[in-house]
């Protein structure tokens, strides 16, 4: 357990080595690593997006591809396509960039909503159908999807039933003063991102990916989770609560940062914690609320502010 | 502490207000328990206040609270030079007696100058305490809430009229809880502390919002009260009863009559008016005498002699002249006088004669030798000291004149009340003794106080007999006659005195008071004869207090005379105060008083508040210790689980508890914080294992430890 722990932390460090100040971010997207989860990250351009994908990818020595998703992207260009040989007289078949353990989904929404669904059934699946042959992912098999909710035009909005596919929703945000200063200083002269090394084989992934699904969740922490996604279904400002998905995937992600933090068992911590990014998204509000600009994350909040965290089975119960 | 320079005006103010509020409870001591000096009593407190508020060390603060109390008492009690030779000793004289009467818990005994002293040293406590809430605790809640209940009690029991001092204890109050509050918001959130002034702000709002709404609450129309008075509720629920009406034998109404020859039977409360009198004092009212016992009644048979006053005490009585307006009311009429002690002399509107009968005391007005009956007049009265010392002394010899009148008893009385009366004096080697064995036996639980449902003797009963072994209930007529019956079978000279108690004080206007006198304050009680004294009353009956000023004589007879004035004084007043309970009492119809002394009680109630008010101030001690003692053994799960939930009930009651939404760590850290440990997040990280990871902790006494500590640093 001791081994793992550090050797996750070394995975963190080396990646702050290339992202500065975002430790919260890098902590969750190892956690839906492990969790066997993807990311949608949220933000701005140029916050460091493809820099953390491409350092996470890098410390666990895994290959890493990028789509960038334009309107005219096929479906075939993200899961891959058979070209006729006429060496072979035969089709080979040409493997997307969906076929890499670490896939960055760059601007997901501005491509059509077909090309979008042929990403998502890999997400769902684990699996791509070309030509009727079903050829299976790498594994492990992460996809970090960008979207930037500034520019609406010509995009296509993730619908939200399908949000629910990513265990996490972030945001990057914008760096601190010192933090941009420090950026600055280690882009100076050669990107340190050059210099990343592998601290973690896949193997170990896969090993702890394992390891993950045996964290203890007592029922207390259960019945934790399931008032909060009642709380959201009965909530004032809510059309569609969080779904039973929703409290699988909060679950799952809660043994993986437990995982993470060293434990084997999940803490009514671990689940307060990651429940604004696993749900946000998994909430549709009512359509006025987007006049008083309240979000998901808004709601959940407010939830977790308001509900008695429990002790134990009993006070749970009651 | 954490007053700064700049907080002390304001800790300054605050600490004033709790003074006003404890002097609300002080105002109302002359009034209700003639407590005198008062004034001397709140500038020691205001001495008190200062010296707690400037924080010396506690060696200082205990000096000039002592000295402070010693001045106290001497400003009341001394006219000697102030921590002279002399002045020790005759404080250390009375202190030493005083501790005997504790000890012997002969509570009617104990001094004024050592009741005064234990009053200053109870105020120095207050003054702790209320320092200790205000500058420490920052709460006031506790004392203002008694300061209303007190006030509230004052108020409807006893003749203090409350009204302005309740909405005083209200303003003051409120304005120190909204400092207070103020207070503790400035050390919660302590950016409101940096904007200057805004402590001003904050008090003048408090105070315009009181005004305003205290303003508003004193225009508004007030109903009649929604309960009813709760003096007869109170009895009606415990089941007095105060009519009577269910009397099998013969019912009469309460009042004075002439005949007292057939005793007994029970009779109707009547609350018409008798007199009303005016003056600096008074005292029962006496009619007049009888003399002999006829086992049924009292009748009298002294031959006519009478002179132009009442001479009942002898030289070594002191005594006090005192002139007293009595006006009688429109339907009554009397040919005769009551007076309180010995009368001197009466005037009238018209030249009357006055004829006082040397035996009984009755005296007569006549009006060229026609009888007289005078709608008002102001007598002068000796009010008498009885030495006790005198009284004790058994030396001395009856004169024969008293002998032969007022010993007499009838022959056929039955021998078992002198046997009784034997038995109650056995050990008692004077006739003072005796009389008060035979006085507090009659005063004693055995006996009830009742005026309904009272045997008439049956024939060939003795009243005395029928009541000391039969019913044992009964009302004045009765206490009385049994004591000068079981006296006269001691041979001790006694009469039998009917008049009135000494009447409701209905008004006071500076040093006159004014009782009313009604049917329902007719009384009678017993006059025993001590040679060189004269004649002494005393008062057997169950639940009326003793009226009557006995005094030791100090044996250091260079007592100045202002210093004998001070505490004569000072005993009037407790008398008074006495009478007044009495009054109530008596107004009640109750049947049950306990044998309290009454001016005990502010004492008493002193202690008990002080009792606990310090428990309140303990309280977290009181619980820590408990707490810590309840889990010195753990070692195991379930008691750790038990411990660590205590110690959520106790942070919450201190104020600390985990809100809504908090986990565990987030509240552990959030202690640990404010009681700068570390504790609290490794107990946390333990109970988490225990309860969500499903481990035992291998290291119980670690916990333990750890446990410990927090709970010892936890404060309000």
């Amino acid at each position: 357990m001791e081994k793992e722990r550090s050797a996750l932390h070394d995975v963190i460090e080396n990646i702050e080595r290339v992202v500065v100040g975002k430790r919260e971010e890098i902590e969750l997207s190892l956690t839906a690593l492990l969790a066997k989860g993807h990311v949608l990250l949220e933000d701005v351009p140029g916050v460091g997006k493809t820099m953390m994908v491409r350092a996470i990818a890098r410390s666990v020595g895994a290959e890493f591809k990028r789509i960038q998703f334009t309107p005219d992207l096929l479906p075939s260009d993200v899961s891959g396509i058979s070209i006729y040989n006429q060496k072979t007289q035969s089709f080979d078949f040409r493997p997307g960039p969906v076929m890499s353990n670490v896939v960055l989904a760059d601007e997901i929404n501005r491509t059509s909503p077909k090309t979008q669904s042929a990403l998502l059934e890999a997400l769902e699946e684990g699996s791509v159908t070309i030509d009727g042959q079903t050829r299976t992912l790498e594994d492990p098999f992460f996809v970090m999807a960008t979207q930037n909710p500034i520019e609406y035009g010509g995009t296509y909005p993730l619908p939200e039933a399908q949000l629910d596919r990513f265990l996490f929703k972030l945001k990057m945000g914008y760096p601190s003063y010192d933090q941009e200063l420090e950026v600055l200083k280690r882009v100076e002269q050669k990107h340190p991102i050059e210099a990343l090394e592998e601290v973690l084989s896949l193997e170990e992934i896969l090993k702890m990916q394992e390891d993950v699904t045996s964290v203890y969740v007592d029922d207390a922490v259960k019945q934790y989770i399931i008032s909060i996604v009642n709380e959201t279904r009965t909530h004032r400002d809510v059309q569609l609560g969080v779904s039973p998905r929703g409290s699988i995937s909060l679950m799952k992600a809660a043994q993986a940062f437990a995982y993470l933090k060293g434990r084997d068992y999940v803490i009514p911590d671990d689940v307060k914690h990651l429940s604004p990014v696993t749900l946000s998204h998994r909430v549709i509000l009512r359509s006025d609320m987007q006049v008083v600009e309240k979000d998901g994350e808004d709601v959940i909040r407010d939830v977790l502010s308001t509900l008695r965290v429990p002790l134990t089975k009993k006070e749970a119960v009651q | 502490m954490a007053s700064s320079k700049e907080q002390t005006p304001r800790l300054f103010l605050t600490y004033m207000l709790g003074y006003l509020i404890l002097m609300e409870w002080l105002i109302p001591l002359p009034e209700v328990t003639q407590t005198g000096y008062v004034t001397v009593f709140m500038v020691a407190s205001a001495f008190f206040f200062l010296v707690m508020f400037l924080q010396f060390s506690w060696w200082i603060c205990l000096l000039l609270f002592t000295g402070g109390i010693l001045f106290g008492i001497h400003t009341i009690f001394f006219d000697v030079p102030f921590l002279g030779t002399e002045w020790w000793s005759v404080l250390f004289t009375d202190l030493s007696q005083n501790v005997q009467y504790m000890l012997n818990g002969e509570w009617y005994g104990l001094s004024d100058l050592f009741r005064s002293l234990l009053f200053l040293v109870l105020l120095g406590i207050m003054s702790y305490l209320i320092f200790f809430w205000i500058i420490h605790a920052r709460r006031i809640t506790f004392f203002f809430v008694f300061t209303v209940i007190y006030i509230a009690v004052m108020d409807t029991f006893l003749p203090y009229n409350g009204g302005f001092a309740m909405v005083r204890v209200f303003l003051l109050g409120f304005i120190l809880m909204a400092l207070l509050h103020w207070d503790r918001l400035s050390i919660h959130f302590s950016g409101v502390k940096k904007q200057k002034f805004t402590w001003i702000k904050w008090t003048f709002l408090s105070i315009f919002i009181l005004v305003i709404a205290a303003g508003i609450g004193m225009m508004m129309p007030k109903p009649e009260p929604q309960w009813q008075d709760p003096v007869p509720f109170i009895e009606s629920a415990t089941g007095i009863d105060r009519d009577g009406n269910n009397a099998e034998d013969r019912v009469r109404k309460i009042g004075y009559g002439d005949n007292d020859e057939r005793l007994g039977g029970g009779f109707e409360m009547d609350e018409t008016p008798v007199l009303t009198a005016r003056g600096e004092d008074a005292g029962y009212w006496r009619g007049e005498s009888k003399n002999v016992y006829t086992g049924l009644g009292w009748e009298s048979d002294t031959p006519e002699e009478s002179s132009n006053q009442s001479d009942f005490f002898e030289d070594s009585v002191q005594t006090e002249e005192i002139d007293i307006d009595v006006e009688i009311a429109d339907d009554r009429n009397f040919a005769f006088a009551f007076y309180p002690g010995s009368l001197q002399s009466l005037e009238a509107e018209e030249d009357i004669e006055l004829q006082v009968d040397r035996y009984s005391g009755k005296a007569s007005m006549f009006e060229e030798s026609d009888a007289y009956e005078a709608n008002a007049y102001t007598l002068t009265y000796e009010n008498p000291e009885f030495p006790i010392e005198k009284m004790q002394d058994d030396s001395l010899e009856d004169p024969e004149e008293i002998e032969e009148h007022y010993l007499s008893l009838p022959d056929d009385l039955p021998s078992s009340i002198g046997e009784l009366a034997e038995g109650l004096t056995e050990g008692e080697h004077n006739r003072y003794d005796k009389v008060r064995a035979v006085e507090s036996y009659l005063n004693g639980p055995d006996f009830t106080y009742d005026t309904s449902n009272i045997a008439v003797p049956e024939e060939g009963e003795d009243y005395v007999e029928q009541f000391l072994f039969e019913t044992q209930r009964g009302y004045c007529d009765n206490f009385s006659t049994s004591m000068a019956v079981m006296l006269r079978t001691l041979d001790i000279p006694v009469r039998w005195v009917k008049g009135f108690t000494k009447g409701e004080e209905v008004d006071r206007n500076g040093e006159e008071q004014v009782y009313e006198v009604t049917s329902a304050n007719a009384h009678s009680w017993v006059e025993v004869y001590f040679p060189e004294v004269g004649w002494v009353p005393f008062e057997p009956t169950k639940g009326f207090g003793s009226e009557f000023d006995y005094t030791y004589n100090e044996e250091n007879n260079d007592e100045t005379d202002e210093e004998m004035e001070a505490e004569t004084e000072e005993e009037e007043e407790e008398e008074e105060e006495e009478s007044e309970e009495e009054q109530e009492e008596e107004e009640e119809d109750n049947t049950d008083a306990a044998g309290f002394n009454f001016p005990m009680w502010p004492i008493f109630l002193g202690a008990v508040f002080i009792v606990l008010g310090t428990l309140y101030g303990l309280r977290f001690t009181l619980i820590k210790k408990g707490m810590i003692y309840r889990f010195r053994h753990l070692q195991d799960s379930h008691s750790f689980t038990k411990a660590f939930h205590s110690l959520l009930t106790f942070l919450r009651y201190a104020g600390a508890g985990r809100e809504d939404g908090e986990t565990l760590r987030e509240y552990g850290e959030r202690i640990d914080y404010l009681f700068e440990t570390e504790d609290m997040s490794y107990l946390v990280q333990e109970y988490e294992r225990l309860h969500y990871g499903q481990r035992d902790s291998t290291n119980w006494s670690e916990s333990l430890t750890a446990w410990t500590n927090l709970v010892n640093r936890i404060k309000a």
